[in-house]
């Protein structure tokens, strides 16, 4: 034996991590799980793991506390949006604002924040509900819906269409490539349906461009196709990227959080009764909802070998910015696993922070709201549909979304 | 009687890092006769000096506390 030679093979990255005393998982985010199961798995491996290198795919650091969440966000030259898919470090696309960094993400923001404001977004609110109270209207005597498809995925399509003035016609054609977008995320099969997706909305939004160069518009997309980036114009494939972008991150997540709003509606009643009995609290209840439910398992890339809280951290290495886990956090929550509408100040991460701090969230804040009242002002009383059993409704990342919400009402307990 | 630092007639000032702002908006949410958002949703105060009364002083407290950057204060005095 020649133990003495230098030639030992080199650590894993697994041994390297596990010497540096930092816990090692095998978490398998894309694997389907019963509603909610992924908020009960990640509790878990926060309390038990604040910092955790998983071995799923090609190996990457999750970040579970709330603190720690923070402290990426915040620095983002240390961890980039360069990539922000944990297991794809080297992405071959490039999603504008959301892969920029500073300072030239600040520049993109500059044009889109103005348009999705708090002030314009109060404004579009007579607009918002009367789309909801019509959508409502139309499932009502039914008695029994698939929430996910037949509302949660609608009404943001059709309010998004309405805000940015699209024709609401083609509501049916943006759910279904949003769709298929999603269906082909974290799933091989799949990716030709995404690749087709992309494929259709730059068509659209190409013939749109060419719309808007003939007959120029003062509306959502007329003011973003001649808008400045910094001190030059915006340039066609920007215009396309940005496009892309909202669609397929203003309509999905608004989808998903409906559906976990409800089921958590649908299976606590004295939650439910507090929204019927008194509407002005579903602000408060739509931000509870939002921590307790946090849906986007978020990434970063790391920009520098580092010590990050004593683990041996490289530049390269991908880390999952774990909101579900975070916004649960009982270092920072009472009673944290639970969903308590009398919090009086919630602090969560649920549209991220730092410079990425979604764009969309003024918006989907009053989407959740106008549905929660909307609708329990006319349907307070449903259930889960007794004759689908539990571990149909499933759930899977990395946007964690339930596959289907089957509700069941009287048709004589509405309110017209 | 003089205005003690900390006391009921002590002048209440929020501080601002408008640097760390990205724009979060629970401040003008939760306290809305305290804070605003300007045209892109970043904050603006509504008064430099908090007036005085106990409802304006505790949202000026709440919107503080609730910052995710941490980009309020207070300062008093
Ligand atoms: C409840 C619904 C929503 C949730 C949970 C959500 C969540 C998030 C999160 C966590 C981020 C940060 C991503 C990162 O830092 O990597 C983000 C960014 C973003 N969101 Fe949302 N979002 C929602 C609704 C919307 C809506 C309605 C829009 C439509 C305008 C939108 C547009 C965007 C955009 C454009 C970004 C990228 C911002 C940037 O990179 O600067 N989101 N969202």
């Amino acid at each position: 034996m020649t133990a003495t030679h230098e030639e030992a093979t080199p650590l894993s990255r697994t041994e390297e991590v596990t010497a540096a005393g930092c816990p090692v998982v095998d978490f398998d985010f894309t694997q389907p799980r019963p509603a909610t199961e992924y908020f009960t798995v990640l509790d878990e491996m926060r309390e038990k793991s604040p910092i955790a290198w998983n071995t799923f795919g090609g190996g990457f650091w999750m970040l579970n506390r709330n603190a720690l969440v923070q402290e990426a966000f915040q620095n983002p030259q240390l961890f980039s949006s360069s990539a922000t898919v944990p297991t794809i470090p080297e992405p071959d696309y490039h999603f504008i604002p959301t892969m920029e960094n500073p300072p030239n993400h600040r520049l993109y923001r500059s044009v889109l924040n103005p348009q999705f404001s708090p002030k314009v977004v109060a404004g579009l609110e007579p607009s918002i509900r009367r789309d909801c109270v019509e959508l409502i209207e139309s499932l009502m005597d039914k008695g029994s819906v698939d929430l996910v498809t037949d509302f949660a995925m609608v009404f943001p399509t059709k309010v998004f269409l309405q805000i940015v003035e699209l024709p609401t016609e083609d509501t049916d054609k943006f759910v279904a490539w949003v769709e298929d977008a999603f269906a082909g995320l974290g799933n091989p099969e799949g990716v030709e349906l995404l690749q087709r997706a992309f494929a259709e909305i730059r068509a659209y939004f190409t013939a749109l461009l060419a719309e808007l160069g003939a007959n120029p518009r003062d509306d959502f997309f007329g003011r973003l196709a001649t808008s400045n980036i910094g001190d030059r114009p915006i340039t066609d494939e920007e215009f396309l990227n940005m496009s892309l972008v909202l669609i397929l991150a203003g309509l999905d997540t608004v989808k998903s959080q409906l559906g976990y709003a409800f089921y958590h509606l649908a299976t606590h009643d004295d939650d439910r009764q507090r929204i019927i009995d008194d509407p002005s609290i579903a602000p408060a209840a739509v931000e509870e909802l939002l921590r307790a439910f946090a849906i986007v398992m978020d990434g970063r890339r790391v920009e520098e070998d580092m010590d990050f809280h004593g683990c041996p951290m490289k530049k390269g290495d991908m880390v999952m910015l774990t909101l579900a886990a975070a916004s649960r956090d009982t270092l920072e929550f009472e009673h944290a696993e639970k969903v308590d509408f009398d919090r009086e100040a919630v602090t969560h991460f649920s549209f991220g922070s730092g410079p990425h701090r979604c764009l969309g969230s003024h918006l989907a804040r009053l989407e959740l709201t106008v549905a929660l009242q909307e609708w329990h002002k006319r349907i307070p009383h449903y259930r889960l549909d007794p004759s689908v059993g539990p571990d149909e409704i499933v759930e899977s990342g990395p946007q964690l979304g339930l596959s289907k919400l089957p509700l069941v009402w009287d048709t004589a307990s509405v309110v017209r | 009687m003089s205005a003690v630092p900390g006391g009921e007639n002590a002048t209440l000032r929020v501080l601002v890092d408008r640097e760390a702002c990205v724009g979060h908006g629970r401040c003008y949410s939760l306290a809305p006769g305290v804070f605003a958002p300007d045209d892109e949703g970043f904050v603006e105060l509504v008064d430099e000096v908090v007036p005085a009364t106990d409802e304006l002083r505790r949202q000026a407290r709440l919107g503080v506390q609730t910052c995710p950057e941490r980009a309020l204060g207070l300062q008093e005095g």
